[in-house]
């Protein structure tokens, strides 16, 4: 379990000048995992209590102020909030749910968090990763894990206007991430592909 | 490239998103007694049929289950995906997978 803030792993790393969308790094996020019966009633009210919003539908995501959850599997969800409270919020669901039933672990430190904001955020991320990103098939609160390149990573949009998406990715490749972007982030390359979506 | 509808998140997603984990319905032998060819044939002898075929495929990539896969390993196409503990494909999914391969006119095993 952390007890200081570990350094970014972008450390160093510029965003882009012209880019079709902007990228950033949300840093110190604060995650938990916990696995479980996600149908199970003491489960559901132990996630309320922690992050203010139950667990979220298949594949989706909710935000609650500086709370959140992602659906990451049928018995697993990465819950959010700020980095120094994750350690009260997994005694928490430690302390209300059956002994044995379910599992709550700080994995703050684990994933890096980087966010793309712009209209042409979609277009940047359908160059990257093998996902419908046409907005009939990705809106805002969905979440898809899949391929980030050729890493393995999760994008959940949470926010439709402006259009935002966070990718959650191990911090040991985010470095990797994160100049994948750039690659596919110039604006002269921006073929418009989600404009009249 | 074959898309896959995961049974268990609902996604459905490329073939590199997943993992293939070969032929299904594999049964395991009694434990310590078993003769050695037995177990050199439980481990190693695979029937690898040009045609229908059930398989064993995880969403690696995704929410990272086990899932039991139905398919024409000559036309990639795909016939029915089922849980992980099916003992043996569900009789809809042998139905439908019999039904479309003869629709190609093909037969449900080629040889060689
Ligand atoms: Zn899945």
């Amino acid at each position: 379990m952390s007890t200081e803030a570990r350094k970014s792993p972008l450390l160093g790393l510029k965003a882009p000048d012209g880019a079709m969308a902007r990228l950033s790094e949300a840093h110190r996020r604060g995650m938990f995992t916990v696995k479980g019966d996600l149908a199970d009633p003491a489960l559901i009210t132990a996630v309320q209590t922690a992050v203010g919003a139950p667990p979220p539908q298949q594949r989706k995501y909710v935000a609650a102020g500086e709370c959140g959850a992602i659906w990451m599997a049928p018995d697993e969800l990465l819950l959010l909030a700020p980095y120094g409270e994750v350690g009260a919020k997994v005694r928490l669901i430690e302390e209300t749910t059956r002994p044995g039933a379910c599992m709550a672990v700080d994995v703050s430190d684990a994933r890096a968090v980087i966010q793309v904001a712009g209209q042409g955020a979609r277009e940047m991320l359908a160059k990257v990763c093998p996902l419908d990103m046409h907005p009939s098939a990705f809106g805002p609160g969905d979440v898809r894990r899949s391929r980030i390149g050729s890493v393995a990573g999760a994008v959940v949009q949470v926010s439709g206007s402006p259009e935002t998406f966070e990718l959650y990715c191990f911090r040991s490749v985010a470095d990797y991430v994160w100049e994948l972007l750039c690659v596919a982030a110039p604006e002269q390359s921006r073929i418009g592909l989600f404009d009249n979506a | 490239m074959l898309m896959i509808q995961c049974p268990c998140c609902g996604a459905t997603a490329e073939e590199a998103d997943f993992h293939c984990g070969g032929e299904a319905h594999i049964v395991r032998l009694a434990g310590d007694n078993d003769a050695d060819a037995d177990l050199g044939a439980y481990l190693f002898e695979r029937a690898n049929p040009k045609g229908l075929c059930f398989e064993r495929w995880r969403h690696q990539y995704g929410c990272g289950k086990w899932f039991h896969l139905a398919r024409d390993s000559r036309t990639m196409e795909i016939f029915g995906v089922y849980d992980i503990k099916a003992p043996a494909p569900p009789a809809e999914i042998v139905a439908e997978a019999r039904r479309r391969i003869a629709a190609r006119g093909l037969p449900e095993h080629s040889n060689n």
